[in-house]
């Protein structure tokens, strides 16, 4: 079920990255016609997530995957304001005891983790050096964790809504024809808020760090 | 250079680094060596399992769900299980007619997938409990330990359950089970002997409170 839940998660995401370069595109064409440059910048971004606090739980090989579509908007020369829709995915293949207070469990089990996040977000430029547009800023949103607890051929899932704020800093790199491409590189560290009854007891809040690197036209 | 083929070479590579990521995430495939998990459940309420000292265990491994089983290996499974509570400290009382031992020890055999506590359309296969003494019909339901969690037992799990002889009840016929242990992907028309016995160790060494003091 997860992995089809991911596989869904990132067709969507996929649509929203073909839908924003045609969309765009054609605006964006119009607007060259007009010898206006663009304010909008649509992103796919690919992500490698380091798990943090909880969610170190869930991780044999160190980083967790990721996939996101991101769209901003120029408010100013030195600022932009968007939305930023990504899922990420954590995984932990063990084979040990569980003891409850009621038994215990043994076998191969498999833990996994897929928080998806939607913020809106803002950023400031205060420079640009190379051809480089160095920024930091942010988002702020809800996200959904689904865990998952895998015995065998059992499996149990537990998931909730959390608040979500990342801040992040990162760079964009121009390039193409009419400097319409843009690269951005960019470190965003997701702190949720803990809410949820998941598996093992309680609230939990599953950050990570991730880095994004991002492929887009404006 | 137009546009157009760029973007769908960009639209391409996406969708295979999706397929890519989508591939990475881990998945838990089913293969005989993954699915032989073991669980244990106790009811630990005192002191019926603190106090029980004698047990017995019946030779016979039934096929639970009106289903078949070849019982060529049904003794050495069931030798496993007497010496683990053996070596545990407990004293076997195999004798039916005179003083009855303190707990039995049944072993069935799922046959179909069953979620719960796996004992689901006993009577059949038992007919009566060993040692139980009690005249039961197919009314009666098998308890579980307080708290246990219900999972899903899949056919060719070995259901080992401990039955309390000294609590019959009567008037609730339910039959007061102790301690239940789960070895899955282990039994077919032919019980696959070393994971068996695999198993039903792994088993005992996840239920330290069967030692006897």
């Amino acid at each position: 079920m997860t992995n089809r839940r991911w596989f869904l998660l990132t067709q969507l995401l996929v649509a929203l990255f073909v839908a924003s370069l045609t969309a765009p595109r054609a605006q964006a064409q119009t607007q060259a016609a007009l010898s206006e440059p663009s304010n909008f910048m649509s992103l796919t971004t690919f992500e490698l997530s380091l798990p943090l606090g909880d969610t170190k739980k869930y991780v044999t090989g160190g980083l967790g995957p990721g996939l996101g579509w991101e769209g901003r908007w120029t408010v100013n020369a030195h600022s932009s304001a968007g939305v930023s829709l990504t899922v990420a995915g954590f995984s932990r293949h063990t084979d040990a005891t569980i003891d409850f207070p009621s038994g215990a469990a043994t076998g191969d089990q498999l833990r996994q983790l897929m928080p998806a996040q939607l913020l809106a977000t803002g950023y400031v430029y205060p420079f640009q050096k190379n051809g480089v547009r160095w920024y930091a800023g942010g988002g702020v949103g809800g996200g959904h964790v689904d865990q998952d607890f895998t015995l065998g051929t059992q499996q149990l899932s537990r998931g909730a809504w959390h608040l979500v704020v990342a801040p992040e800093i990162g760079a964009e790199v121009r390039g193409g024809p009419d400097r319409l491409f843009v690269g951005v590189f960019s470190l965003r560290y997701n702190a949720p808020i803990a809410s949820g009854d998941y598996l093992g007891g309680g609230s939990r809040k599953f950050q990570y760090l991730t880095l994004r690197i991002g492929i887009g036209e404006e | 250079m137009s546009l157009v083929p760029r973007r769908a070479h960009v639209v391409a590579t996406a969708l295979l680094v999706v397929s890519g990521l989508a591939g990475a995430c881990d998945a838990a495939p089913i293969n005989p060596d993954n699915i032989g998990w073991v669980t244990t459940l106790v009811d630990s309420t005192p002191p019926a399992l603190q106090e029980a000292r004698t047990f017995a265990v019946p030779d016979t491994i039934v096929a639970l769900n009106g289903g078949t089983l070849n019982h060529a290996q049904d003794k050495a499974i069931a030798a496993e299980v007497r010496a683990q509570f053996l070596a545990l400290g407990w004293i076997e009382k195999k004798d039916t007619t005179g003083v009855k031992p303190d707990v039995v020890i049944v072993m069935g055999t799922n046959t179909r997938t069953e979620v719960g506590i796996s004992y689901a359309d006993w009577f059949p296969a038992y007919g009566w409990i060993p040692y139980w003494g009690t005249p039961a019909d197919p009314s009666w339901v098998w308890g579980a330990p307080a708290g246990a969690i219900a999972y899903v037992y899949e056919v060719g799990t070995l259901v080992i359950t401990m039955v309390d002889l000294r609590a019959p009840r009567q008037t609730t016929k339910r039959v007061p089970v102790l301690w239940v242990a789960a070895v899955n992907g282990v039994l077919t028309d032919n019980p696959i002997l070393p994971r068996v016995i695999t198993g039903i160790d792994q088993a005992f060494a996840q239920s330290p409170y069967l030692r006897i003091p």
